[in-house]
């Protein structure tokens, strides 16, 4: 392993010092069973299998912050169509490697920065398994952040699933249609929230169309459309994979061959 | 750091930015906008997962194969479907690059006791029941579809300048991007049934009713005037009702006499009910639409009927 510590990490107690690179490692050394790694593909992962040696980490924080990013409206249907059905999945995967100091929710979010912000995603083929990367990179990160994690928060992190290839087409097509499942939980809201909600996902009318429908103010289908919306987030945050996605799908065993 | 957002705060204030950027930000806004996600990163995170989101559910015809659950008709490779519904847009390209005018409708059709899919040019997709015929024709400003008879259900892509209105008789049932059955059969009021969306129904008729708005769920009925009865059956009664596209008939408490006439839709043999009695008798179940024997065998059994075959003819009686 060629990563250097800074010195400060190193006057912390031996035992902390050792368990943390020994989780470096050990989450680095998922990079060697990871999927998808075309030759020459120029992807920031396409040296992944070297980020065991390297750490080289394709994270949000490496770029200027402070200026918003609105993706295209073409990255939004290809995060929406190839990584929001995962995200239960993907969660479950990072839930069962807890790393202290550092919230499943936090690294979702991060995850979707960096694919907000790629300059391109024409050279991923395996949307899930990269998305899967990027978590993993932003958790290696934090790590390498030694200094923060708390001693005698770190356990053992389980090192034999590692995610493969995607997924077959009816799985994924069954996770878009537990995606578009999730929309049921609009049902409980209020009428005319429902009621907004429906005209602008099934009508897609304009938001001043559905306020003259409705006979409402532009500004309270804004306010019905938000609180839908959140609806949705909270309630795709709190989905259990399994129910949908068949299965632990995206973990696997590394294959012998 | 802002440790206090909690996961459902910062969704909340996300959602909201996200439908605000959706409708288009002003200066202000925009500034507003980075003053907030400039604070912490994973705000930027939650606001780009909040608009992932909304795509998704505003804009679920733009998802890359946003598949219904794929269909097999009996006897029909799911390979030959697909190729049927490529051939199908084929055709429908071609009437487009060549105007118009010339343009007067393409008609699909079933034979009985076959079903079948068709991609139309816009990507919105129609399967076709047991001896059905619609006739497809796509004009600038909207899409017209013509049940000429049986059953078809169709899932619209969404196309706000561009209804989609499916025609039968004088019932007009119109969509912008949604997922519906419509049904026509002899003597029978038609039928519609949404899956997904809204849908208007009313009458080419002067004097009609206005058109009535259904929901999810919905099973209508509309007459020849107009009339239109409502039902509110959800959408898992719905998608039961609609199982003929894996050839199956999903009888939900339906009369027996409905039942027969549904398999006699399909295929041979006919199933006649000797008892007159018999045809209001209510029955629940599925059944495989190409095996009407079967059927009418698991009835003679769970009723207590006597069932007897003559020159092709399945006979029921008490």
């Amino acid at each position: 392993m060629g990563v250097v510590f800074p010195r400060r990490s190193l006057v912390c107690a031996r035992r902390t010092a050792t368990s943390i690179a020994a989780q470096i490692s050990a989450w680095a050394r998922f990079g060697q069973h990871l999927p998808a790694r075309k030759e020459g593909c120029g992807s920031p992962f396409s040296s992944v299998e070297r980020m065991s040696e390297r750490l080289v980490l394709y994270t949000a924080d490496d770029e200027a912050p402070g200026e918003p990013i609105i993706p295209s409206q073409d990255r939004m249907r290809w995060i929406a169509s190839h990584v929001l059905p995962h995200e239960p999945t993907l969660r479950a995967w990072l839930r069962r490697r807890p790393v202290a100091g550092l919230e499943t929710d936090d690294v979702i979010q991060e995850t979707y920065v960096v694919l907000g912000r790629m300059a391109t995603v024409e050279h991923v083929t395996a949307p899930r398994a990269y998305a899967y990367q990027v978590a993993q990179s932003i958790v290696l990160r934090h790590l390498r952040r030694a200094r923060i994690v708390r001693m005698g928060s770190i356990d053992e992190v389980d090192l034999d699933t590692t995610p493969l290839d995607e997924p077959s087409p009816e799985q994924q097509t069954h996770a878009r249609l537990e995606l578009q499942r999730l929309t049921e939980v609009v049902k409980d809201l209020p009428a005319k929230c429902q009621q907004t909600f429906m005209l602008r996902r099934f009508e897609g009318l304009s938001q001043r169309d559905t306020a003259r429908r409705l006979g409402i103010s532009e500004s309270t289908v804004e306010k019905h459309m938000s609180r839908a919306l959140h609806t949705l987030m909270a309630a795709l945050r709190q989905r259990e994979p399994g129910s949908g996605d068949p299965g632990e799908i995206g973990i696997r065993r590394p294959q012998s061959t | 750091m802002s440790q206090s957002d909690t996961a459902n705060d910062l969704e909340l204030t996300a959602a909201t930015w996200a439908v605000r950027v959706d409708r288009g930000l002003s200066a202000d806004e925009q500034s507003q906008l980075a003053a907030w996600t400039g604070e912490d990163v994973r705000r930027q995170g939650a606001l780009i997962r909040a608009l992932a989101l909304l795509t998704a559910v505003t804009d679920p015809s733009g998802m890359a194969a946003n598949d219904p659950e794929p269909v097999r008709a009996p006897g029909l490779s799911r390979r030959a479907l697909v190729a049927g519904g490529a051939l199908a847009a084929g055709f429908a390209g071609l009437a487009a690059v060549f105007g118009r005018q010339m343009v007067v409708g393409e008609v699909y059709s079933t034979p009985r006791g076959k079903l079948r899919t068709v991609v139309l040019a816009d990507g919105s997709r129609v399967w076709l029941n047991t001896d059905t015929r619609v006739r497809v024709h796509y004009r600038r400003d909207r899409r017209d579809i013509t049940l000429l008879a049986g059953e078809a259900l169709f899932d619209v892509a969404k196309d706000p300048a561009r209804p989609f209105v499916v025609r039968s008789g004088t019932v007009n049932v119109r969509a912008v991007g949604t997922s519906f059955s419509v049904s026509r059969l002899p003597e029978r009021p038609t039928e519609i049934m949404v899956r997904e969306g809204l849908v208007d129904v009313g009458a080419d008729m002067p004097g009609a009713p206005p058109v009535t708005h259904l929901i999810p769920g919905c099973r209508a009925h509309a007459d020849e005037a107009g009339e239109v009865s409502v039902r509110h059956v959800g959408v898992p009664s719905v998608l039961k009702a609609l199982s003929w596209r894996k050839g199956v008939l999903d009888f939900q408490s339906a009369r027996l006499e409905d039942a027969t006439l549904a398999f006699a839709r399909h295929t041979d043999p006919k199933i006649v009910l000797r008892s007159p009695d018999l045809g209001a008798t209510r029955i629940t179940g599925q059944y495989a639409a190409n095996d009407p024997k079967a059927f009418a065998r698991s009835m003679s059994e769970s009723l207590n009927l006597r069932l007897t075959e003559a020159d092709g003819v399945l006979y029921l009686a008490r």
